[in-house]
């Protein structure tokens, strides 16, 4: 028994569609990058002596690291990848699209709050477009390692043991990256791709289209 | 005697090879509007907040207290939904408009209004003991719940749920007042935190993703 005309071509059209949705899943025309959960909210002492809080953050994508003054040669490398991010930001991220900021987050208050300014410049960082900020012992464990889910472990010495993490927060305060481990990549290039991934959905996820990054979102077709 | 026509051999039509144009155009067709009645009939729902793929529970509310006096845990409310919102019964602006706002929503529910239930966690351990959320709570809706207890436990879970809240001592009519993150924050049936709101969002808006929710 053959099919009629009509109910082959709506079958032929359904497929279409079956296979529009695939290839959308498969070939992700459309990134995102995923929605993990809370950032937490804090105030912090900035390298201006300002108060720096979580609220600070709202509207703005903030890139967080975090780190100690007496860290030396071993955090060497995250404040040069620091530093490589905000130098190539201002070519690569449309910052008309996005608010930028980086916060290097001291969990040493006690030995770092005096010398946040001297650190900072240390590093490069201009206290614009990247701050350092030193947030109160006692809320160490509750922001950086509950919340942002750091280890950060205070040694016998007064050094601290803890795994040098990259934190990415949107502007509602939810984190959507988390960069512990090297890969292939190097850490800026990783970064840099994704906050573009990220710049683009914020740029274009509006009336319709935002029906498409949704899709992205459901689809997990993340980079 | 009858004849027997083959498959393209159709003795007035040449043989086609493949489909043509217009049968293309005809699947194209069918296609979009095989899209549109998909649209139209499963209507994919967009929040009107920003949806979290939250691995984990949300953060546990331990050491506190509900202002029925039970102890404050969010497994009493498993399998529905709850609107958590840090705020105080002091507060002159946003908290009342964001608490009215949720028991509009929840009111919009009908039957299934039941299923939702609204939580004000203080930022003000001083003055709201449990009699003032209660009082003040009930004037949005009897079921909502109060959340009270040590400062120190209530700054802590306010942190992990994204929340930064600030006393400010200058003079005021209604004496000091605290500054607070507005955000209005659904906990969905598994207990994981779903869909972040702007305690500006719309009641209609946040009850359709209400509904979206309890499926």
């Amino acid at each position: 028994m053959s099919l009629p005309r009509w109910a082959k071509r709506t079958l032929v059209g359904l497929a279409v569609v079956l296979v529009s949705v695939l290839a959308f899943a498969v070939f992700e025309p459309i990134q995102v990058l995923p929605r993990i959960r809370l950032a937490p909210g804090f105030a912090m002492i900035d390298q201006s002596g300002a108060t720096f809080t979580s609220e600070d953050g709202r509207g703005a994508v903030t890139l967080y690291t975090f780190t100690y003054g007496d860290c030396g040669d071993e955090c060497a490398a995250t404040d040069r990848t620091m530093s490589e991010i905000a130098a190539r930001a201002a070519d690569e991220v449309d910052t008309t699209a996005i608010d930028l900021r980086l916060v290097t987050v001291s969990f040493d208050a006690e030995s770092d709050a005096d010398r946040l300014e001297a650190l900072a410049t240390a590093s490069g960082a201009d206290g614009d477009l990247w701050r350092w900020a030193a947030l109160a012992p006692e809320h160490v464990g509750t922001v950086v390692g509950s919340g942002f889910r750091v280890y950060v472990d205070e040694q016998n010495d007064g050094g601290f043991e803890f795994d040098q993490t990259f934190v990415l927060v949107d502007g509602w305060g939810v984190i959507r990256g988390e960069y512990q481990y090297a890969t292939l990549a190097s850490d800026a290039d990783r970064i840099l791709r994704h906050i573009g991934v990220l710049e683009e959905e914020i740029r274009n996820s509006h009336g319709v289209a935002s029906f498409a990054y949704e899709a992205a979102h459901v689809f997990l077709c993340y980079p | 005697m009858t004849t027997t026509i083959e498959r393209n051999e159709d003795p007035v039509r040449p043989a086609k090879r493949g489909m043509g144009r217009a049968e293309w155009l005809m699947i194209a067709a069918v296609a979009i509007i095989g899209v549109g009645l998909g649209i139209f009939l499963f209507q994919p729902h967009t929040y009107a907040g920003t949806v979290l793929q939250s691995p984990r529970p949300a953060p546990s509310l331990e050491g506190l207290t509900f202002s029925n006096g039970e102890p404050a845990d969010l497994a009493v409310f498993e399998g529905d939904i709850v609107l958590m919102y840090f705020g105080y019964t002091h507060c002159p602006d946003i908290c009342p408009t964001s608490m009215a706002t949720i028991a509009q929503a929840k009111e919009m529910l009908g039957d299934d209004a039941d299923r939702v239930h609204g939580v004000l966690v203080t930022v003000d351990p001083e003055r709201d003991t449990a009699e003032a959320l209660n009082r003040y709570l009930g004037s949005f809706d009897r079921d909502f719940l109060g959340v009270y207890g040590p400062e120190e436990t209530l700054m802590t879970t306010a942190m992990l749920y994204g929340i930064h809240a600030e006393v400010h001592d200058e003079a005021e009519e209604l004496g000091y007042t605290v500054d607070h993150t507005g955000t209005i924050i659904a906990i969905g049936p598994d207990g994981h935190v779903r869909v972040l709101y702007s305690h500006t969002v719309d009641a209609e808006a946040l009850s359709a993703d209400l509904a979206e929710l309890l499926g």
